[in-house]
Order: C-alpha cells, then structure tokens, then sequence
C-alpha cells in the first residue's frame, strides 16, 4: 500500500511538474529578471517554513554585477531591535508582538550551481539607517561578475518562522498568511534608471513604513500543507499532490510578476466568479460569509473600470483573501494577482469598508503590480495613484457625497474624504510626498503618501480636464507596465499629453505645478477678504462735470478684494455675481499676494467666489473661498437648535438619573 | 395582601404621573432654561465664525462633509464651545440631581402640588447630596472591580482566538459584568432616594443599603416595571430621529417643526421620568405598605385624614421609631410611619 502510495504520488508530482513549466503567456510581457522556483514546507504548529529556492537571475544591465542583495523581511519581526520594531514601537493596527511570537528567517545555505559556498562572505547590511542589528538586507559577494546579458543561478535553503500577524504577513490562530518569506533578490538599478546617478543595488531595509520594490519574473512555487487546509496563492494553480505523509504539496506558477504570497487555513470558505477573462476565487472567513456578493462585486467592478481607463489586465485570475478580523494586519494588502480585503461582522452596507478596500487592492494590481514603482523610495507612485484611482471609481459607483459612509445622515465621498485627511492634518507641510517613506514623521506616511498625492492628482485633473488626465494616466500606464518609473517619468508624460492638447497655455511644462505639489510642502488656500458696494459718487462742486449725474447715481463701484492666504501659487478662477443677475467671470495667475477688483455697474456686487467651480481640491480652506452680501441665518438655527437637542439631554439624563 | 401585577402597576404609574402634570412642566421648564442660553449663544459663534460664507447654506440641505470639516477645522471656536459647555451644565445638572429627586419623590406622597415639591426639594437637598455621593463613591468601587473582573473574563475568553462570534460573545459577557451592576446601582440609587423620602431617613448610606437589598429582592419586578419604561423611552427617542429624517430641516418651516416635535419628544422624557419614579414609589407602597394598622382601620377620607390628628404608631413598632437607631431598614420600612403621616408634626426631629 505504502509503496503504491509512493508510486502514484512520483507520477501526479511528475505530471505536475510537467504543468508547472508550461508557459502561462505565449511571450513574456515583462524582461523576467529575477525568476525563482521555490519548494516550502509549512509545520502549522511550529508556524514554520523549511523551504529550498532556485534563483535565477539575469544582468539586463550593462554593468558587471559583482555582488548580489536579497531582502530578508521576515526579520524584522526577528526582536526588537529591528528597524521596523524599532519605528513602529511595538504595535501596529492595534496589534502587537509579545514572547514567542516573532518571527524570522534565516538563510542555511547558499551556493551557486557549481557548489560554491556564498554564505561564507555573506553580511547584513543597514544601507538606510546603519542599525547593526537589522538583519533585513544580506549582501552576497560573488566569485565572479555576472556579465551584461547574463545569469546566475542560486540555491537557497532557508528557515523561517511567521510572526504573529502584525504587519501583512503571519498566522493568527489557524490562519497563515505567508507574504515576503523567502530570500529575495532587490533591484539593480543602472546609471539613469529612474534618475540615479551611478548604477547600484537597490535594496532597503523593511521599515514600518515601506512596502516593496523588486523586478519582474517567474515563480514556480510548491506549498505544502496539512490536508484539509485551503490554500490560495499568486498566480496560477497547476497541480495538488498528495504526499506518503497525508500532507498536500500545492503547486503554482506565475509569470510576469514581481512578488509571490499565499495564504492557508482551514476556516476558508471557496467561492468561485468570474468577470471577461479573469476567475476570482474568494477565500472568506465563514463569520464573513454573507460579505461574499459585496467583495465579489466591487472586484468585478475595478477589474471593468480600469480595463476601460487604462487598460487590460493580463492576468486571468484574481484571489481575493479575506482575514479574520484579529488578523487585520494582514488586511489591505496587494500581492500580484492576489489580493487581501477586510471585513467585519454586522457591517452595513452603507459602511463601504469591504467596497473600498478590494477597490484599493486590486487598483494596486496595476499601480505596483504592473507598473513598478519603487515603493520604498517612491510610495506616493503606487499609494497615491492608487489612491486617486480609488477615489475615481468608489464615487463613480457609489456617489460623489457617500461612496465611503453614508450612515444616519453622516455621508462622506472618497475623493472628498482625501482631501479632508490631507488638509485636515496637524500639519500639512510635515514633508513633500517625494521624500523616501522612511523618512516621513510619525503620522506624516499615510496623509502625504495617501491622500495627499490623491487630492494633488484630483486638483490636476480638474485643471487639465479629465478627458486629457485620463489620456495621461493611460499613457504612463501603456507606456511603464512591466517596468520601474521614478517621478521624473510620470511627470514627462503628463507634460507630453497636457501640451499636446493645450500647447503652452499651462506654459512650457507643468512643472510649476509638480514642483510646488509633489516637491514642495506649501498649501494652497485663496481667500475672497472683502467685498463692497457703494453708490458712485456724483461728481459736484465746480467745474465738475455733471452731465453724467443721472447715470453715477444710478451705478454703484464694488471693491472686491481676493487674497493668497497659501505660499502655493495655482491659477483661480474668480466669479462675481450682481444684484441684477448678472455674473462675470475671470482667472488670476495668483502670483501676487491680493488681487483687488474694482468694479462699476449698474447694481451692487452680492456674492464672489474664488475657485467657483472647486477645481482647486488642494485649498486648504473652502469656507474662505466666497463671500455673500447676506447670507441665510436658517442654517445656524438648525445647527444651534440640534445642539439643543443634546443639550436638554445632558440635562435631563443627568438632573433626573 | 396582594400586591398589584406590574400592568397595573405601570398603569397606575402613569396615572399618577399624568396627575403631576405642573411638576413634569416645571422639570421641562428648568431644562429648557438651562439650555437655551447656551443654544442662542451657539448660534451667535455661528453666525460671527462663518456668517460671511455663502457655502454654509449647503448644510442646510444636508450634511456636506466638506463644508462641514472645513468650518470646524478652521473655526475651533465653534466645537470649543460646545465642549467647554457641557461639562459646567453637567455639573449644573448633578446639583439639580440633588435638588430635583427627592422633590419628585416627595410629590408622589400628596397630590402632588408645585409648592409641595418645592418645599420638599429644599427640604431633602442636603441628604440627596449625600445620597448622590454616597452611589458615586459606590459607583466607582463598582466600576473598578467591574472591569477588572471584564477583563479577566476577556482575556480567557479571547485566547489564542481571532474570529469575531468569540470576541463578539467576549464583548457581550466584559458589558454585562459591568454594565449590568451599574443598571443594578442606578436602580439602587433610585430606590435609596424612594426610601429617604419615604421614611424621612437621616443616613444615606443606609438609604442606599436599602435600595440596594430592595432591588436586588426584586429583580424581576425591577425588569417588567423600569425595563417598560425604557422600552418606551427608546422608541420615543427613535420615533424622533425617524421624524427629524424624514422632515428634514432644510427650510424655515422644516426647522419649525422639527423644532415643535423635539420639545415634545423632551416633554415625552420628562414624562416617562416621571413615570419611572411613580412606578418605583407604587412598588415601593405595595410590598412594604405603610402601616398596616392604620392603612386597615381607617378608611376615612383623605380630606378628613388631613384635618386630623394621625396615631401615634403602635407600640409593636415603637422600639424601632427613631431612624438613626434602626437596623435593616429595608425590611422594616413599612413598620414606620411615612412623612405623609407625619405631616402635621412638620419636621423630623418635632
């Protein structure tokens, strides 16, 4: 029987094998630079990994590369001496680390194919902050360059044990998910990509702020796990085979892509859709069963509108993982063609959380996923565009006032809701959103990085219109799939689409719009300061010519005075609206401090506004932005009598407890 | 003898209730005093922080999430006001706590006059002080042990765990271990107040023994009688939110109405208020009636009661008279005489 056993799991592990190299894309769609074929082995009681992994990895650079840097993430949750530990102190979503709970991995051996042993000269590296003790980065010397155009292939045994959920990767319970474990080589960057002086590694160390960077390739990955746990992983299932010891080894390959994570656990329940080419597969909590239509449905509706916006995703399938509510840290994360979502028991509808997160995720199947972009030192080019892109769809679909909340009368849009984040700050000149994500202050990351970058994007697409904003976002997008933009990129293409539609109305680039918004730190806010009418005066006294009398008395002069509270200098639109009905309309360059507006007609000035049409998202400040002859007082009574309300209820409840 | 079912009980609650209809007035009366100042002071930081801005009208039609954080963003006087004015009017109100509790109790002993209740109010102030510190110093001791005991139960309860229905049951089991001894204490204080008034009691701590072994003797007349009125409080509370909704308060008239259906849903509450304590009084009367003796031989009307002389309590019940001498008042309250009876000796220590 046993032998039986044996036979039949060599042949179902052949014929997987044989799957497993079956190509996925007739041609590949990226340069496929670091390619890897991985063996893993988790122990669900231990929380362990023992895996093996074949990297191969190619020079497509013309330098000669005599070292190589993988990232070792899982040791930031190694002690607390990390410095992701050390930054997030302890906590991050609420949840925390205590004994027995860390996690790390550690490399057992690696060697090139001829045997030679690299792990002799190997050193852990602290390239952005120098902690001796941050063992994230491995810097491996080789024996000899690797030549432009050519591969080195690398063996690597490695252990490793998963944090309790924390940060994106780990278990809860009996819930694993397995994202950032194994060795994995950083970017090598030349001289000129993405505007770097001189060729070089790019590998940072994992910090509570960064997310991930790395190149393009194939992943043939084997996971094996207990039987009766239900596993979900980037990329596309080939086989599952059983083994002699009761285990099931999951196989799955995916190309063309950058990262690669899976998930387990035996609590999964499978639901199974389909929208165009793509399958989703939905692995959800059974607390969160009846969410299924609501994560199915908002994934059906981003892979359609970005299929429409920017274009096709290619890949043909997307899983979508839903966590438990205690393993939230592993929530809201993208991974290629797998995506994690959040839920929560007795949530209504009308709380959009499951909406907005799985639109997030997947938009980040595009901004990250298949335009790279370094989101360590970059973040707002994948969080910020993403951002923005789910502000666009969330409020397509859900309304512009109450795509994010519409609860009890209390509503908020999403494109609004990042405004407010953003100008609603303690600080909103903490830093400009180009500044690596490590070195954002305390609270700076996700404001700047978020919903700054959003709203900056929001406001451009109010002043080029969004026929020519979508016209960029799909350039860059056709233009930088399957590879490394820096913001140099990004910007040029927007300048190339703005001037091919405008020619130099917005001048010669729209550089005096990146440098203040992405560059800068400044805010912008405009101000109507004042707004008089009087009557002409009649011209009297000797000599003075009275032949006009009749009309001055009839016409009045209004003073109209516009202010630049803001170092941000944006053009603004200015309306002026006359007791008569009459309006008239102007746009100032806003390089001065005032603008003063003095105006002669036949009826009093009732009612200017700078920025009338709200083009300008990034005014801190709309309240200031108008100003009326009178303004309805019914408004404060509804305020101050609702106020009552509470007030007769602190009265009451507590005179008569 | 048998006691009244809780219908009746609640239905002669409310009857009574109903009868007080100038106290329930005055009650509404000093909460509308209380807080109107501060709603058109309200409305006058208002009207000087964004009066200029025409944008503000769009919060007339509705919430504008916008508009809405922008102007206390940039206006913190607005939201500062507000804050600073509830904790002084919450205070204000605990002084009314004192004052407003025992008159209300009292007036369930008469008809109930407006003057009655005054002069009770005043006449119990200094005990309900007492009274009121006596269950927050309870309150706390509670609370504290409460949560401590909340959070042992949570923390095995949630163990190695991490789906919701466990923390969600955790969450059910940490609110009822603190929250339903507090329930328990409220009650407690309302009954300690009932007996303070009821027996002229001079110690506070004694009157809330009382309540507390009252309550905690009758749980289930407690549920049916207070839980009635909560119930019904709640849906008051609810059938207003609904009508605000869907009124709205986009125009003059809107506003007006909304306005008109507010007070009343306040007078509502005043009401069940009220209520609650008649109930509690009615409950109170029932199981522990005064006097037997007395209450059985002298069925003469009320009018005659009051012009003449009440007897003396029986000897059977003399050596328990004095109230700081007594013992376990809770179970010998209808062994003394009421201050209704007491009346026309005016004062406690005549």
């Amino acid at each position: 029987m046993r032998r039986r056993t044996m036979i039949a799991f060599i042949v179902t592990a052949s014929f997987g094998c044989f799957l497993q190299a079956q190509p996925i894309f007739p041609q590949p769609l990226s340069p496929r630079i670091a390619n890897y074929i991985i063996d893993v082995n988790l122990d669900v009681q231990e929380k362990t990994l023992v895996g093996r992994e074949t990297l191969v990895w190619t020079n497509t650079t013309r330098d000669n590369i005599r070292e190589l840097q993988f990232h070792l993430y899982l040791n930031a949750f190694r002690n607390s001496e990390s410095t992701f530990m050390k930054a997030l102190g302890g906590a991050s979503r609420g949840l925390s680390m205590s004994e027995g709970e860390w996690g790390w991995t550690d490399v057992t051996s690696m060697r090139l194919t001829d045997g030679t042993d690299l792990l002799q000269g190997a050193r852990f590296i602290a390239p952005d902050d120098g902690n001796a003790r941050d063992m994230t980065v491995l810097r491996v010397p080789l024996p000899t360059s690797v030549r432009p155009g050519r591969s080195v292939t690398v063996e690597i045994a490695f252990s490793a044990r998963l944090p309790k959920v924390l940060a994106r990767t780990g278990y809860a319970g009996n819930f694993f998910f397995v994202g950032q474990w194994f060795p994995k080589v950083g970017v090598y960057e030349p001289k000129g990509m993405r505007g770097k002086p001189a060729g070089g590694w790019n590998c940072h160390q994992f910090h509570s702020t960064t997310e991930f960077y790395a190149d393009y390739g194939v992943y043939d990955v084997s996971m094996t796990v207990p039987k009766g746990y239900v596993l979900g992983a980037t990329g596309i299932q080939r086989s599952i085979v059983e083994r002699p010891d009761g285990m099931l080894t999951h196989t799955y390959r995916a190309e063309d892509v950058h990262d690669f994570a899976w998930t387990c656990s035996p609590d999964y329940e499978v639901v199974e859709d389909s929208w165009d080419h793509v399958k989703i597969r939905l692995l959800i909590q059974p607390e969160h069963a009846d969410k299924q239509e609501r994560y199915l449905q908002s994934a059906k509706e981003a892979l359609a509108y970005f299929d429409k916006w920017l274009g096709k995703y290619p890949y043909s399938n997307l899983t979508i993982v839903d966590p438990p509510l205690f393993a939230s840290g592993a929530g809201g994360m993208e991974y290629p063609t797998l995506i994690t979502g959040l839920s929560v028991s007795y949530l209504p509808e009308s709380v959009r959380l499951v909406e907005l997160v799985t639109i997030h995720e997947f938009g980040h199947e595009y901004w990250y996923g298949l335009v790279g972009s370094n989101e360590f030192e970059e973040a707002w080019m994948d969080e910020g565009l993403n951002q923005y892109s789910e502000g666009r769809i969330m409020d397509a679909l859900y309304g512009t006032d109450r795509s994010v909340l519409d609860v009890l009368g209390y509503h908020e849009g999403d494109v609004e809701s990042n405004r407010i984040s953003y100008v609603g700050m303690d600080n909103p000149k903490i830093a400009p959103m180009s500044i690596p994500a490590w070195e954002y202050a305390s609270g700076g990351y996700s404001a700047v990085t978020y919903s700054k970058t959003a709203t900056v994007l929001a406001t451009l697409e109010r002043i080029v219109g969004i026929r020519v904003m979508d016209e960029a976002m799909r350039t860059y997008f056709e233009r930088w799939r399957f590879r490394h933009p820096g913001r140099a990129d990004f910007e040029a293409v927007i300048n190339e689409v703005v001037r091919k539609h405008y020619g130099t109305a917005f001048g010669p680039s729209m550089d005096w719009f990146f440098s203040q918004m992405i560059g800068g730190t400044d805010v912008c806010d405009y101000e109507v300061t004042s707004m008089v009418s009087q009557p002409v005066t009649v011209p009297r006294g000797r000599g003075a010519d009275t032949s006009r009398v009749e009309d001055a008395e009839r016409r009045f002069e209004s003073v109209i005075v516009v202010s630049r509270l803001g170092e941000v200098v944006l053009p603004v639109d200015v309306r002026l609206e006359f007791a008569d009905g009459d309006t008239m309309r102007m746009t100032w360059d806003g390089k001065g401090r005032v603008l003063r507006i003095r105006e002669t007609r036949p009826a009093r000035v009732v009612r200017a506004e700078v920025d009338p049409d709200r083009k300008l998202l990034v005014d801190v400040n709309i309240i200031n932005n108008a100003r009326a002859e009178s303004v309805g007082t019914s408004v404060f009574w509804k305020y101050a009598l609702k106020t009552l309300y509470w007030f007769q209820n602190v009265v009451h409840y507590t005179a008569l407890f | 003898m048998t006691t009244p079912s809780s219908p009746v009980l609640l239905l002669n609650g409310a009857y009574n209730a109903w009868q007080r209809r100038g106290i329930i007035a005055t009650l509404y009366a000093v909460n509308l005093l209380l807080a109107v100042p501060l709603m058109l002071t309200l409305r006058a930081v208002l009207s000087n922080a964004v009066g200029s801005s025409p944008y503000i009208e769009s919060l007339l039609q509705g919430y504008d999430h916008t508009i809405y954080s922008d102007m206390t963003r940039h206006h913190e006087e607005i939201y500062e006001f507000v804050k600073r004015s509830f904790i002084p009017l919450a205070l204000v109100s605990l002084v009314l706590n004192a004052i407003l509790g025992p008159g209300l109790v009292a007036s369930f002993e008469g008809d109930g006059p407006v003057r009655q209740f005054f002069h009770d109010t005043a006449r119990f102030f200094w005990r309900s002080v007492r009274l009121l510190l006596a269950t927050g110093l309870v309150a706390a001791a509670v609370v504290v042990v409460c949560v401590l005991l909340a959070g042992a139960a949570w923390m095995m309860m949630t163990k190695g765990d991490v789906v919701e229905p466990t923390y969600l049951s955790a969450i059910i089991v940490s609110i009822a271990i603190v929250g339903l001894p507090l329930v328990y204490l409220v009650l407690s204080a309302e009954y300690a107040r009932i007996f303070l008034v009821r027996n002229d009691m001079s110690s506070s701590f004694k009157a809330m023994w009382n309540g507390l072994a009252f309550v905690g003797r009758h749980p289930v007349r407690m549920a049916a009688l207070h839980g009635s009125v909560a119930v019904v409080l709640s849906f008051s509370v609810l059938f207003y939110w609904i009508f605000e909704d869907a009124v709205g308060m986009t125009s003059v008239a809107g506003i007006f109405v909304v306005l008109i259906f507010q007070q009343a849903s306040v007078l509502v509450k005043v009401f069940t208020r009220v209520w609650n304590t008649a109930n509690g009084v009615g409950l109170v009367s029932t199981i522990t009636p005064d006097i037997p003796v007395v209450t059985s031989q002298v069925p003469a009307p009320a009018e005659l009661q009051a012009t003449l002389p009440l007897p003396e309590p029986s000897a059977a019940i003399q050596p328990v008279a004095g109230p700081r001498r007594r013992r376990n008042v809770g179970r010998r309250v209808g062994m003394r005489p009421t201050r209704m009876q007491r009346r026309p000796r005016r004062g406690r220590h005549k």
